[in-house]
């Protein structure tokens, strides 16, 4: 009894010990359903039930503890995917698992194999990459991450690929370029405009989440000119300010005035290769801080060189090795990486392709030195 | 019974005064409430040449042909977004034919709204027309690589 005794309580400590792990993991389950959908929603509501309940059995089966973020209806948005993956919290032993059931689609820019999810809108503005998803999971500690997507994969007009947000760059390639060459260097003369004519107010806008949108002749002239931008088109400035006007008129009811007077230069310029033209030099210390940072990440110099100037400005630049530096996406506040400035100027040293680094925000302190600071990254794809 | 449809649109070709084919831009979002110049909703963001004797013939041709249409097409998971809609002016006024080629749909719509979507099987045909009318357009070709 003694022996039995002996043996058993050692055994009973390990079985114990094992279920103790297994119930400080858990299973972190992410379904979002489009049920509310005329054509699809009934199929969508199955997947869900289906999908819910298989998550529900795994945990039970693996003794993981299941914390349960389940979307359906009119709670399946962009809005709510984002406020659960700034919200999600795991640990090291975690499992996630994500799935999604509704309409899907791509851009015809888009690289990725996967498409972007619909989450119960008909706006591009509202969907999001199946990867983006998973990229914001690779950057938490758990075990294992699972994305899975139950939509379309097609091709739809007018869908802007999102890469470029969801890896928080903005990337110049030829069509971009050329448009904006075509733009800003071929045209000589005067314009301007105004959001709103004589006697009418102007008003700013909010996203159907409640952030600000910003001033709404500024939406829809940068929407106008990022259309002609990301297409390629070789429209010019009566085009970009008439859909600015028109939509800005209809949609708010203040109608843009503007006066274009230009004409096209003789010489043409053609779109090349956008260069970072940043150099490592400030022996006279008078490069801004955002300029030294955008050298380091030059890949034009030897990467030897950028490292050393890495250690000799990190100090210069920053209060600390341990400031906090966040790179946003091309909206300004769509927080792609969070890392400590060491980290930040590490990466820097092996950049391929920067074109160039936004300083989009920043605190300093006495001595000038970053204490903060908010960068937004373009990199060029020029072939 | 959608058949009726197609002829309507197909008497409307032959009798209209005017047809136009708009390219539309979907899945345009709005900030406000507002959605600009739009067809059933769809923003417009251009206009193609009137359309030639030629091209009204093989439109006649593809609309009025059973086997443009796919009868048990299964339903996708992709939101019906046309890349082009054409107008005529009928005798019942006016009425249009959306051309969607991510779902391979198209739909008639007449006084603001969808009255029949139908799966058609014609994908190449469509594209061919449609690179006829915007010739070198880029989400055309990109269609033909999937």
């Amino acid at each position: 009894m003694k022996k039995f005794l002996v043996c058993y309580f050692p055994l009973l400590a390990l079985c114990m010990l094992h279920a103790g792990e297994a119930f400080s993991q858990s299973l972190h389950a992410i379904v979002f359903a489009d049920t509310n959908d005329p054509s699809i929603g009934s199929g969508d509501k199955q997947d869900f039930v289906n999908m819910t309940m298989e998550m529900s059995t795994i945990a039970s089966a693996t003794g993981l503890h299941l914390e349960k973020y389940f979307y359906s209806g009119s709670n399946c948005s962009k809005s709510n995917l984002m406020g659960v993956l700034d919200r999600l919290q795991t640990s090291s032993g975690d499992v996630v698992m994500f799935y999604y059931s509704g309409h899907g689609t791509r851009s015809v820019q888009d690289e990725s194999d996967y498409p972007q999810m619909c989450l119960g809108s008909h706006y591009d503005n509202e969907f999001v990459p199946l990867e983006y998803v998973l990229r914001r999971l690779e950057d938490m500690p758990a075990r294992l991450k699972i994305v899975f997507g139950d939509c379309c994969n097609s091709v739809a007009p007018g869908v802007t690929s999102k890469e470029q947000a969801s890896k928080g760059f903005t990337v110049l390639s030829k069509s971009p370029v050329n448009a904006y060459t075509n733009l800003f260097m071929n045209y000589k003369g005067t314009i301007i405009a105004s959001g709103s004519q004589k006697g009418e107010n102007s008003v700013t806008l909010n996203y159907n989440d409640g952030s600000p949108a910003g001033g709404a002749f500024t939406i829809f002239f940068l929407r106008s000119l990022q259309f002609v931008v990301s297409n390629g088109m070789d429209a010019d400035w009566d085009i970009v300010l008439s859909n600015a006007r028109e939509a800005t008129k209809n949609a708010v009811k203040h109608t843009p005035v503007y006066s274009v007077d230009v004409e096209t230069t003789v010489d043409r310029h053609e779109g090349h290769a956008p260069e970072n033209a940043a150099t490592p030099d400030d022996t006279d210390g008078l490069q801004a801080p955002i300029d030294l940072l955008t050298a380091i990440g030059n890949d034009k110099y030897d990467i030897d060189l950028r490292i050393e100037v890495m250690e000799r400005t990190l100090p210069v630049v920053f209060a600390s090795p341990d400031v906090k530096v966040e790179s946003v996406g091309r909206n300004g506040t769509t927080v792609v990486s969070t890392e400590r400035a060491k980290d930040f100027m590490l990466r820097l040293c092996t950049l391929r392709n920067l074109v160039n680094l936004v300083e989009v925000d920043f605190k300093r302190d006495s001595n000038g030195k970053y204490t903060y600071l908010k960068v937004h990254e373009i990199y060029k794809d020029y072939e | 019974m959608f058949r009726h449809w197609d002829s309507a649109f197909v008497n409307g070709l032959d009798g209209s005064k005017r047809v136009v084919v708009y390219k539309l831009n979907p899945l345009a979002d709005s900030v406000a409430s507002g959605k600009g110049r739009s067809i059933v909703g769809f923003s417009v963001v251009g206009r193609a040449q009137s359309l030639t004797v030629e091209q009204l013939a093989v439109l006649r041709f593809i609309l009025g042909n059973e086997k443009s249409y796919v009868y048990d097409a299964p339903v996708v998971k992709t939101l019906f977004a046309p890349y082009f809609a054409i107008e005529v002016n009928g005798e019942d006024g006016d009425m249009y034919l959306l051309l969607a080629f991510n779902t391979s749909e198209l739909a008639f719509a007449k006084e603001g709204k969808i009255v029949k979507k139908v799966a058609w099987g014609c994908k190449d045909l469509l594209v061919q027309f449609g690179l006829e009318l915007f010739p070198g357009d880029e989400y055309l070709s990109s269609i033909t690589m999937y």
